[in-house]
This record gives structure tokens, C-alpha cells and sequence, in this order.
């Protein structure tokens, strides 16, 4: 009963932002500098018969709303232009590299929330002594890292010095136009995920680190658990059966809109290290000024962020009962 | 006359327990060594920013072919790049840069986030549920893409990146003024204050918005960081001013030397991330110390 209501109130809150960055995206192109024809038929010469045609076959000689909802309508239906550079339609482009994103940011956000909450729960049980200004130290630093330095900085010492690991791309040249993944293969793939993976994540411990610290230390201050060690119960078992199974909704929800932060980067991780994603296709993309495929990819984007969120807080409403109230 | 000397009496006053609350800042900032090197690390880059022709050694611009590549000695600090042309003075000049940008966009987006949070959090009602929710529906959109995108059609000229990053930025600060607003109104000085006559503007501006500055003021260093960090990304993607010299750029052009030099991306990163570094623990401190309630807390365990 309250879960269904719960479910209808949080989708309708999602709909209207998804309208909102359309619209954002609509607006952005349309007070965008130079006649977007001119970006279909680039600089060579074609008589005004033609461009008239271009024009009413692109809709955009009818008034601006009427092409507003056509944009609404195209983009629901996932058409989302043609790229200037590759005359391919822009959500092939992006659906090609989404895996490799995808594979990147599980990964990363796999070892270093793990990591984090280990100690984030680790400095909330030490509050105010020595581990826990340490972990706040480390997440610190964590989170003003600049993620291209601390790529630069991996890739001269494993790749330049030490020569351990490969530092570009995402596969050796000798598997490269394999029809098939061998077990070889996702070896090579993992070899090459290390560095990567190392990066991104190292940015997002500290913001796990901070976070499950700052909600178990409220959640320590509750007289439940003054109670719970009244009862006779041990610290260890008060910490992670009681106070972090209590925090663990937020952790979760905190998981999703982290998503969208960790792909701005994953952008500037996959520039350093060539990882074929869809980072690196915005690095390109934006360097060849091919605006559909960066419009392209902001909407899918900013769209997937929306629909994560709304499907963590679900999960999280079916979990928790407190959430759906 | 005697107005005269009153107001004169109440700036010196003013002014007198303005000195001796940066006192206690400085007092709680030295507490602790970290505090204290990024409150000293702040103070260095500032005084780059300011006066860098008085402090680096060479012309930033001025190429050498004879000197190219230059590894670090004591004649180039900090190496040369591909040009020959000294790393430590472009550092430096860089850091001019990165504090305009901060600096104006943490600003830009002080002002909106403030006039936002204020107004939404005295009127409440209808005025509070639209701000609210443009607050959470620009927290739901990545920001670094939207910023991204904007650049790119629009192009990284310096004012561009200043105008785009501040009007980006700004929710967090939106809600934390919101909320301390809405929480100061409730208060009978507030109530002793409209039975007096006083307006509405005379309470949010005389009575509420200095009690929020100082937690202003912390969140708006902390944003100087995010918005040095975003530029430094968008330079270091191509998008950045081309006439500027920006630590993201330098490590941009240093990413295709990485093997031949790497002093080139070393140096301008390392003074980006103790920079960012240096503002998130000074923004996180003086929060705290807005904060009371945040110092000491009961736990349990």
C-alpha cells in the first residue's frame, strides 16, 4: 500500500526532470552559434533549392514549439541525431562504447566502496582518536585528487618505470579484430583495467570514507545503542548489526548519485588511458566540435542519472520501510 | 556631528571585532599541523596569483630551442617543456588562472545561492517548493557535463568558464542558507523584530544574512575548489582558453611527452591537487567552526 504510493510519487518527481533536460538540451541548441544546417552540408557549396529542402525535411522551418515537441518526441524514441564525424546515428555510436564505461565505473565503484565503507565504519568506531583523523586525512586527499594527475602519475611509475602494466587502450594489439572473448582475452582485459580502475576509484574513496563515517557516528549517538551495550551486547556486533544496517539505505542510495559525478571521471580517467568508453568519445568529440554526439551523450547521461536514482530509491523503498514514509 | 562621531565609534567597533574574529580563526585554523600548512599553502598561491611577475624566475612564454626538455636542475627548478620554456614560471602563472576562475565563480555562486536560499527559506510555501526543486532537479544533473557542454558550443574563453561554472554550482549553498534560514525565522528576534515594524528585506538582510556568512564564507572556499578542479578538467580536455596558461592545460600538452619528461605533468598537477587539497580541509574547518553542534559528538561505542 504505502510501497505503491511510495513507487507513483517518486516517478512522477522523475518525469519532470527528464523534461527539464530535454529542454536544457533544446535550449543549448538552439542558441548555439551558426545555422545548424551548416553543420549538415560543412562548407561545400549546395544551391538554396537544396538547403530549402535540408530545411523543411529537418523541420526547421516550422515555429520553435512545434520543433520542441518534435525534439521531445525524437528523443523518447532515442534518436538522437546523426554524428557529423562518423554519418552514423549518435545512439550506436553511444550504445558501442557504453560497455567499456560501464565495465570501468563497476569495477571502480566495486573496490572502493568496499574499501571505503571498511574505513569509514573503521573511523566511526574509533570518533575523534587517531585512525579516525587518519581516515579523514586519507579522504581528504582522496577527494582533491585530480584524476588526470593521479593517472599521469600511475602511468609514469607502472608503465614508464617500472613497466608493469600496460598504460593505454584496452587490449593488447594481438587480440585486436577477435570475433570471439577467450578466456585470454578477459585476462588481457583485466590487465589493462588495472590502472584505470586504480584511478577512478582512488577519487571516489574519500567520498565513501566520509560518508559512512558521518552517518554511523550520528546513527552511534542514538540511544538505541546505549541500550544495546546496556543489554551486554559487543562493540562489533553493535556496529555492524545494529548502527551500519541501519545507515546502509543511505550507503545505497549515496551508490546512485554518485553515478553521475563518477562519470565526469570516468571522462578524464578514459582521456589518459585511451579506454575505449564513452568518455574518451566526449574528449573526441568535443575536440572535433561534433556537437550532436556531445549533446547526444550529455542527454543519455543525465537521462541514465535520473533513471538510476529512481530505481536505488526503489530498491531502497522495498528495503526499508522508513524510506517509503 | 555627534552622528558623525556615533558612526564613526560603531565602524571602529565593527572593525575592532572584525580583527578579533579573524583572531580566532586563525587561532582554531592553527590547531592542527595539516590546518596549518594549507591555511600557510593558501596564503602562497594567493600571493602567486597576485604577484607572479614578481616571483618567477623566467617569462613563462619566452621559448628556448636550445633548452628544450630540460630535466629539473637549480636553473629550472621544475625542468622545461617541450618549448624550453620554464615549467616553475608557468606554474606560477598558472595559479593566476586558477584563482580568477575559483575566485569568480565561487562568487557568482555565493550570490545566487545565497539571494536563493534566503528568499525560499523566509517566504516558504509556494516560493520554497519552486526552489527546492530547481535545487534538486540541478543536483540530479551531472554538473561537470552539463558545464562540459555548455563549454563546447559556447567555447572556454575565461568569462565563459566564470559565467557557466557559477550558475552551475550554486545548489549546495541554495540549501545549506535555506535551511538556516528557515531555522533562524522561527526565532523570537524574529517575531520582536516584525512587531516592531521592521520589513521584510530589514530582517533578511539586517538580522538573518549575518548569521549566515560564516557558513557562507566556508562553503564558498570549498566551491573555489570544485570550480578550480572543473576548469582545470575542461583545460585539460581541450576546452579551456587557449590564451591562458592553466595548470590543466599544461598537464594536457604533458600527457603526450609522459615518457620523455615527466616533470611536465608532475609539478602543475601536484600545485592543482595540494591547491584543492588546501581549500577543501580550510572550507571543512571553518565550517566546523560555524558549527559547533559538528566538533564533539556523543557516540556510543
Amino acid at each position: 500500500m504505502g510501497l505503491a504510493r511510495y513507487f507513483v510519487k517518486r516517478i512522477l518527481f522523475s518525469i519532470p526532470l527528464i523534461f527539464i533536460i530535454i529542454t536544457i538540451n533544446f535550449i543549448l541548441v538552439h542558441i548555439a552559434p551558426g545555422d545548424p544546417l551548416s553543420y549538415i552540408v560543412g562548407t561545400e557549396y549546395v544551391s538554396p533549392e537544396y538547403l530549402q529542402k535540408l530545411r523543411s525535411e529537418y523541420g526547421l522551418d516550422r515555429p520553435l514549439w512545434e520543433r520542441y515537441f518534435i525534439y521531445i518526441s525524437k528523443v523518447l524514441q532515442l534518436d538522437l541525431g546523426i554524428s557529423y564525424r562518423f554519418r552514423e546515428p549518435v545512439i550506436n555510436i553511444i550504445l558501442e562504447r557504453l560497455p567499456a564505461t560501464l565495465l570501468l565505473m563497476l569495477v571502480s565503484i566495486g573496490w572502493s566502496s568496499a574499501v571505503g565503507i571498511l574505513i569509514g565504519v573503521r573511523a566511526a568506531k574509533g570518533y575523534g582518536r587517531a585512525s579516525d583523523k587518519l581516515a579523514s586525512t586519507l579522504a581528504s586527499i582522496s577527494v582533491s585528487i585530480p584524476t588526470f594527475w593521479l593517472g599521469i602519475i600511475l602511468i609514469i611509475v607502472f608503465g614508464v618505470m617500472l613497466r608493469l602494466t600496460p598504460t593505454q587502450g584496452m587490449l593488447s594489439p594481438n587480440f585486436m579484430g577477435a570475433r570471439q572473448l577467450t578466456p585470454e582475452m578477459m585476462i588481457d582485459i583485466l590487465w589493462h583495467l588495472i590502472l584505470p580502475t586504480l584511478t577512478l576509484g582512488t577519487v571516489y574513496l574519500g567520498t565513501y570514507i566520509r560518508s559512512v563515517r558521518s552517518l554511523l557516528v550520528d546513527e552511534l549517538g542514538k540511544e538505541y545503542i546505549l541500550f544495546a551495550h546496556a543489554k551486554g551486547l559487543g562493540s562489533s556486533y553493535i556496529l555492524w548489526r545494529y548502527a551500519f544496517r541501519a545507515v546502509s539505505p543511505s550507503i545505497i542510495a549515496l551508490l546512485g548519485l554518485n553515478l553521475g559525478t563518477m562519470l565526469a571521471g570516468a571522462t578524464l580517467t578514459e582521456t589518459v588511458f585511451a579506454w575505449p568508453g564513452m568518455g574518451r568519445l566526449i574528449y573526441e568529440s568535443a575536440i572535433a566540435r561534433d556537437y550532436p554526439v556531445i549533446l547526444g551523450i550529455f542527454i543519455f547521461i543525465a537521462i541514465s542519472v535520473v533513471l538510476t536514482n529512481l530505481i536505488v530509491d526503489m530498491i531502497n523503498a522495498v528495503l526499508d520501510p522508513r524510506v517509503r514514509y | 556631528m555627534s552622528l558623525k562621531a556615533s558612526s564613526n565609534k560603531r565602524v571602529r567597533n565593527l572593525s575592532k571585532s572584525f580583527i578579533r574574529e579573524v583572531e580566532k580563526i586563525i587561532k582554531y585554523l592553527s590547531k592542527d599541523l595539516l590546518t596549518f600548512f594549507s591555511f600557510i599553502f593558501s596564503v602562497m598561491i594567493i600571493l602567486m596569483a597576485l604577484l607572479p611577475q614578481y616571483i618567477s624566475p623566467y617569462d613563462p612564454y619566452k621559448i628556448d630551442p636550445y633548452a628544450t626538455f630540460k630535466p629539473p636542475s637549480l636553473e629550472h627548478l621544475f625542468g622545461t617543456d617541450d618549448l624550453g620554456r620554464d615549467i616553475l614560471s608557468q606554474v606560477i602563472y598558472g595559479a593566476r588562472t586558477s584563482m580568477i576562475i575559483g575566485a569568480s565563480a565561487a562568487l557568482l555562486s555565493i550570490l545566487i545561492g545565497t539571494l536563493l536560499g534566503l528568499i525560499a527559506g523566509f517566504y516558504g510555501g509556494r516560493i520554497d517548493l519552486a526552489i527546492s526543486m530547481v535545487i534538486d532537479a540541478k543536483l540530479s544533473i551531472p554538473t561537470f557535463f552539463l558545464i562540459l557542454v555548455v563549454i563546447a558550443i559556447f567555447g572556454g574563453s575565461m568569462i565563459n568558464m566564470i559565467i557557466v561554472i557559477g550558475i552551475t554550482i550554486w545548489p549546495p549553498i541554495a540549501r545549506v542558507v535555506r535551511a538556516m534560514t528557515h531555522s533562524i525565522r522561527a526565532m523570537d528576534f524574529v517575531e520582536a523584530a516584525k512587531a516592531l515594524g521592521a520589513s521584510a528585506t530589514w530582517i533578511i538582510f539586517r538580522h538573518i544574512l549575518p548569521q549566515t556568512i560564516g557558513v557562507v564564507l566556508s562553503l564558498g572556499i570549498l566551491q573555489m575548489g570544485s570550480a578550480i578542479i572543473i576548469e582545470a578538467g575542461l583545460s585539460f580536455l581541450g576546452l579551456g582558453d587557449p590564451t591562458l596558461i592553466s595548470w590543466g592545460k599544461m598537464l594536457s600538452i604533458a600527457q603526450t611527452y609522459i615518457s620523455r619528461a615527466w616533470w611536465m605533468g608532475f609539478f602543475p598537477g601536484l600545485f592543482l591537487f595540494l591547491t584543492i587539497l588546501s581549500f577543501n580541509i580550510l572550507g571543512d574547518k571553518l565550517y566546523e567552526y560555524y558549527n559547533p553542534k559538528l566538533r564533539e559528538k556523543v557516540v556510543y561505542i
